[in-house]
């Protein structure tokens, strides 16, 4: 048989928005069913380091080189970001357990996590 | 296609891939994680479609060396790594339309190759920060691959009937059985 080509079908269709309304669901989910970190880790290839997210505040960490943090409202984001990309620093803030933020030329992991009896073991202090 | 003329398509294709990407970074694009639409997709779709899944692939490497020429190490391993998987991802999506009845839906198939192709930055990605709590970005990007396939999908569609005659959009397979019915005709004869 010839090839043919034609732009979509209806089974196609179905296919590709059953993805999309899985995908949306993972984006929504999370923020009914998780209630707000507690404490942030922030992992810098092999140091990691929880921050309180309840102490508001802009600070740097030492062994993080220049990338600048903001605690706000019980979120987190990217300050200032010394990568070219900018790609953390758009991402804005992050308060939900599990979601995150990734700096690739960085290697600077955030994320947001549930454990609420893990507020008292945070490492580093705002101030 | 004789050696000639096939390396003399396959420039040409890369400089049009590597100029649309180019053109890409230039237009600022109010989207979150870097989130582009991917026109050189369309190029690298091209290829797969009429001149083989080799040839895709050597062309997707070969336009991930160009921004590793621009934009250094790491967009380059994110940019292969997405690459490549989008172009497995699109061949077997493909070959699951010739399978069936030769009937292919372009639309299906860029998405497809939109959406591997992110999850394959992210896989790379995960290796680089050394985390798994990059899959936390994946629903974001699956839609963004979703929707960057559907925009290059469209493009693939309108452009498809202008891209050179009937012989043109002969596929390679179809052109290996057009040769057997040739050369069985002859042994009739």
């Amino acid at each position: 048989m010839r090839e043919k080509f034609h732009f979509i079908r209806r089974r196609e269709l179905l296919i590709i928005l059953a993805i999309t309304a899985a995908a949306a669901l993972g984006i929504i989910l999370p923020r009914f069913l998780g209630s707000g970190g507690k404490t942030a880790v922030i992992q810098y290839g092999d140091i990691v380091c929880r921050v309180n997210l309840s102490e508001s505040g802009v600070f740097t960490l030492e062994d993080c080189g220049e990338t600048v943090f903001e605690i706000a409202d019980g979120k987190i984001r990217v300050r200032e970001a010394v990568c070219p990309d900018k790609i953390c620093e758009e991402t804005g803030y992050i308060g939900y357990a599990g979601q995150s933020i990734i700096c690739v030329p960085e290697k600077i992991v955030i994320t947001v996590e549930s454990g609420s009896d893990k507020s008292d073991t945070a490492d580093v202090t705002v101030g | 296609m004789k050696k000639s003329l096939y390396i003399a398509k396959m420039g040409i294709l890369l400089a049009l891939a590597s100029a649309l990407q180019f053109l890409e970074g230039l237009i600022p694009l109010p989207l979150p994680l870097g989130v582009k639409p991917g026109l050189s997709s369309i190029v690298i779709m091209y290829i797969l479609m009429f001149m083989g899944f080799k040839s895709a692939l050597a062309g997707a490497v070969l336009k991930s060396c160009f921004v590793f020429a621009t934009r250094g190490a790491s967009a380059f391993f994110m940019s292969v790594s997405g690459g490549i998987l989008s172009v497995i991802a699109m061949w077997l999506c493909l070959m699951l339309f010739r399978r069936r009845n030769n009937d292919i839906g372009i639309l299906a198939v860029s998405v497809t190759g939109g959406v591997f192709h992110n999850v394959g930055q992210l896989m790379a990605a995960s290796v680089f920060a050394g985390s798994i709590y990059t899959v936390s970005y994946l629903p974001v990007l699956v839609i963004a691959g979703i929707i960057a396939g559907a925009f290059t999908g469209l493009i693939m569609h309108i452009l498809l009937p202008h891209l050179g005659g009937e012989a043109e959009h002969k596929s390679s397979a179809e052109r290996s059985r057009l040769k057997d019915e040739e050369k069985t005709k002859g042994t009739k004869a």
